[in-house]
């Protein structure tokens, strides 16, 4: 009826085997950093230009559909377009442009500018965590930030069980998603329909679900804890691992051209 | 060795409620068996399972698997030993590739590499796996997903293997397929079997059926016996496999069949006996 | 008279993929064509995968349905402005998993579920049920106040069947209902849904991969094999086709079971039989009483 998981992508795995697929983890993770960093320290529109280009070329190389994340992102995208029409209308400090003026409420050629950065901004952090899970299974990514945070562990930290955190935290999106569309689905069966009626009738519809939701997600999540303890998992403590990693020269290759383009878009 | 001796369980439900789940079971499997357990909706047959796997201790009566007792201090032992497959395999596979999630449970052993990369490769066999090793689980049919569940549970290399249903989603052609498999992996690596089914037929195909009726053992013994009781086995909500139950009413009609008949071929035989027995 | 009348349920060269226009999308139904009457009483079988709970969900649009391609008495409930809720008071579905059914976390509350969006009576839904709960063997008082998931699996299913039972539907359409049930169970099933189509005059669905119970429910048979319609026709006349079904990975009655394993002594053994009885009566045909 909704198939939910065709509009909200986040936390999903699509494998195409591609080279990006194939990459190790790792480099994969230190990659995502880079575009973290980078996406702060980009602060205009050529720079971004310039990252866009590079984002089409890894949609590309991943051949995951772009109209299946565009479709997947709506959600996302009409709620940062929500948050941004705010963020110019409310544009604090003195403009020296202004287009539209009303009360306390503005538009403003500055505004439009910091909000057209900083939509740029989370539209950039927004695809290369999706690529990542879309490009890469949980075992890699689990074993791939442990290995890569294992050298904190000296430091006392519980490297395990906060990579486990996270892990449950990605897997929670698409169990929630299940969840919401397994509710919508009975009720609608039963009697209560969640494709009839105008906007905030719907919207009503929903909110009253959240709570059923987050219960049930919640017991699926303590099946699945409580599956996973009879398999012997111990919270991730004294586990090795099956599959080998390996960076190829080829993965240090993107690793520096990433980094390189980083550079020119920060510094053009 | 299983050995539960006296054990009785009641889940809480409030302050004051406990709904009694079982009372003063005794049960012992010996290495190796292959044991069927029958019993009527809410017999007890799943809380006897979170038991023997410490999902839930006893709250009277103790279990112990190879001498150690089944307690909240030995609970890692305990699941070193027994491994475990619930009826929906979608509750119990973690990972999402096929070969991961077989992998799982060696991993968190803390095996070195070389003996998981060995484990997963004979259960990945075992269970006629290997093709689809790479695909992804959410992909797979609920035939296949129950099978990676059963490699999963064997690569820990359990002394038993415990299965809830693990057939009552299969149509019985797939079902019995699974079965055989268990039943070689049970005589090849000489692994205690007990699974739980609601297919008397199933039932039959194992070397001892346990009845369960409201949290107590009723009855206990090879098919033969068992099977014997059709009218208490009614009583109790159960059943006996269709040719068994013929057999009972063609004797009732006084055609003497001879021997034990279970399943249909039993069946055949005995009948093939009675129309030549006149000739002969 | 009677042919006049649309069928109740009709689904013409319907065709269904999941995740349709994404790199996961897989084709489920594949051009099927069927009708469904008034009163009939229909198994829909096949394999695992075979598209059952696919078809099932779209009775009650609960899928992304297109135009043209599924009909309730006659009209297409893809067209706009059709009433969909009508449609969910009339068609009732119990679901494959009781998981994927269950609402509300207290026994009673749950099967209260359907009256309630119905808009009956406080009085009149409580009667529903606790003649529903009753009916399935799950006594009112002791099991109105438990919790859903501290019941058994067994006990489970009990409530899902419960809480769509009390919608009182004309059209009743049941997924792997016996799944799960003891035997016991399965045969007080089966007597109630025979004494619920003879009172109410129900349309009965009842999708299986086994065909034991569906062979004793059903008039006819619908048989799918990878998402198409393979066979249609009345139950004896499907079961004859004995060999073609046994290759589909689908339970045979267990009488037919024994049949043909009987046809290896007695060549002229008849295959179509649903019950022991039929079963019995030819054997001792054959050997004579003693
Ligand atoms: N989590 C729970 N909390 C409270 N009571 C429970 C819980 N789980 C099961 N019960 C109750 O304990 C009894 C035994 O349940 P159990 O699940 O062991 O039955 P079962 O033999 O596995 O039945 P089924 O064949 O239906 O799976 C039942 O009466 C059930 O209602
Ligand atoms: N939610 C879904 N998303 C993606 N694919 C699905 C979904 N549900 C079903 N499918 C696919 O559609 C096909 C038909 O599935 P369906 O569940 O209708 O079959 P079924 O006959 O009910 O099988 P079963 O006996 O396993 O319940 C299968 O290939 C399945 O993988
Ligand atoms: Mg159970
Ligand atoms: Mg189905």
């Amino acid at each position: 009826m909704l198939e939910l998981q065709r509009n909200v992508i986040f936390g999903q795995y699509v494998d195409t085997g591609s080279f990006i697929h194939r990459m190790d983890a790792r480099i994969k993770l230190v990659i995502t950093f880079v575009f973290v960093v980078a996406s702060f320290l980009i602060g205009d529109f050529i720079g971004f230009g310039i990252v866009l280009l590079l984002l089409a070329l890894i949609q590309i190389v991943s051949r995951i559909p772009v109209g299946f994340i565009l479709r997947g992102s709506q959600f996302f995208l009409a709620f940062l377009l929500f948050i941004l029409v705010f963020q110019v209308l409310f544009y604090p400090g003195e403009a020296s442009n202004y287009l539209w003026r009303w009360w306390i409420l503005s538009v403003s050629t500055e505004g439009l500018y910091t909000a057209g950065i900083l939509g740029l901004r989370v539209i950039f952090l927004y695809h290369v965590t999706t690529m990542l899970m879309l490009t890469t299974s949980l075992v890699d990514l689990t074993n791939g930030l442990e290995l890569i945070f294992a050298p904190l562990q000296r430091l006392r930290l519980p490297v395990n069980e906060l990579v486990l955190v996270f892990v449950i935290a990605i897997k929670f999106v698409p169990i929630f998603i299940e969840e919401i569309e397994r509710l919508a689905r009975a009720q609608t069966a039963r009697g209560v329909p969640f494709d009839q009626g105008g906007a905030v009738t719907r919207a009503r519809r929903i909110g009253r679900l959240l709570v059923p939701i987050f219960i049930s997600g919640f017991t699926r999540a303590d099946t699945l804890t409580t599956a996973m303890n009879t398999r012997s998992y111990r919270g991730g403590r004294g586990r090795t691992k099956f599959r080998l990693m390996e960076a190829r020269p080829s993965d240090w290759a993107v690793l520096a051209l990433v980094l390189a383009w980083m550079i020119v878009a920060w510094l053009v | 060795m299983i050995e539960i001796e006296g054990v009785s369980f009641s889940y809480r439900t409030g302050e004051e409620d406990a709904v009694p789940a079982l009372s003063e079971l005794d049960l012992r499997v010996e290495p190796g068996r292959f044991v069927a357990i029958i019993g009527h909706n809410g017999s007890g047959k799943s809380t006897l399972v979170k038991l023997l796997t410490a999902i839930q201790y006893p709250t009277g009566g103790t279990i112990r698997i190879d001498g150690v007792p089944v307690d909240e201090e030995n609970q890692w032992e305990v699941r070193r030993k027994v491994s475990v497959v619930f009826q929906d395999p979608d509750d119990q596979l973690v990972m999402n590739r096929v070969e991961d999630d077989v992998a799982f449970g060696p991993e968190n052993l803390g095996l070195p590499r070389e003996e998981i990369a060995q484990r997963v490769e004979s259960s990945l066999g075992a269970l006629g796996l290997r093709e689809i090793r790479g695909r992804l689980i959410e992909d797979l049919s609920s035939g296949q997903k129950q099978r990676v569940a059963i490699a999963g549970a064997l690569a820990m290399r359990p002394r038993f293997l415990i299965l809830d249903e693990p057939t009552s989603l299969l149509p019985v052609p797939v079902a019995m397929r699974l079965v055989a498999t268990i039943r070689d992996l049970n005589r090849r690596e000489n692994m205690g079997v007990l699974h739980v089914t609601h297919s008397m037929h199933e039932a039959s195909l194992f070397d001892r059926v346990v009845v369960m009726e409201a949290g107590r053992k009723i009855l206990d013994g090879t098919p033969a016996e068992v099977f014997r009781h059709v009218e208490r086995l009614r009583k109790v909500g159960l059943d006996v496999p269709l040719a068994a139950s013929l057999a009972y009413r063609l004797r009732a009609r006084g055609i003497h069949l001879e021997g034990d008949i279970l399943d249909e071929t039993d069946l055949r035989a005995a009948l093939s006996a009675v129309r030549s027995g006149p000739q002969a | 008279m009677e042919d006049s009348a649309p069928p109740i349920l009709e689904l013409r060269h319907f065709g269904y993929t999941y995740l349709e226009g994404t790199p996961r999308a897989s084709e489920a139904i594949r051009d099927a064509s069927f009708e469904i009457r008034r009163g009939e009483r229909v198994g829909i079988v096949g394999a695992t995968q075979s598209g059952k709970s696919t078809i099932v969900d779209s009775f009650a649009h609960l899928l992304r349905v297109k135009p043209g391609q599924v009909f309730y008495e006659g009209r297409d409930i893809a067209e706009p402005g059709y009433d969909r809720a009508r449609l969910r008071r009339e068609v009732g579905i119990v679901f494959q998993r009781p998981d994927s059914q269950i609402i509300e976390d207290v026994v009673g509350a749950d099967v209260a579920f359907g009256p309630t969006a119905a808009g009956l009576s406080a009085a009149e839904t409580r009667e529903r049920v606790e003649e529903s709960l009753n009916t399935l063997g799950l006594p009112y008082p002791e099991y109105r106040l438990r919790y859903v998931h501290a019941l058994s699996g067994g006990q489970r299913r009990r409530v899902a069947i419960a809480g769509v039972l009390a919608m009182r539907t004309p059209v009743l359409v049941l997924d792997e209902p016996m799944a799960g049930l003891d035997p016991r169970g399965r045969r007080e099933l089966l007597e109630l849904l025979f004494r619920l189509q003879d009172e109410r005059d129900l349309t009965l669905i009842v999708c299986s991969a086994s065909l034991t119970d569906a062979s004793l429910l059903c008039d006819r048979f619908v048989v799918l094999d990878g998402g198409t319609v393979v066979m249609d026709g009345p139950v004896r006349e499907v079961l004859r086709e004995v060999d073609r079904l046994a290759k589909l990975d689908i339970t045979l009655p267990e009488p037919v079971i024994g049949a043909r394993e009987l046809r290896k002594l007695f060549p002229d053994f008849p295959t179509d039989l649903l019950t022991e009885d039929e079963l019995e009566a030819e054997i001792v045909k054959r050997i004579g009483a003693a």
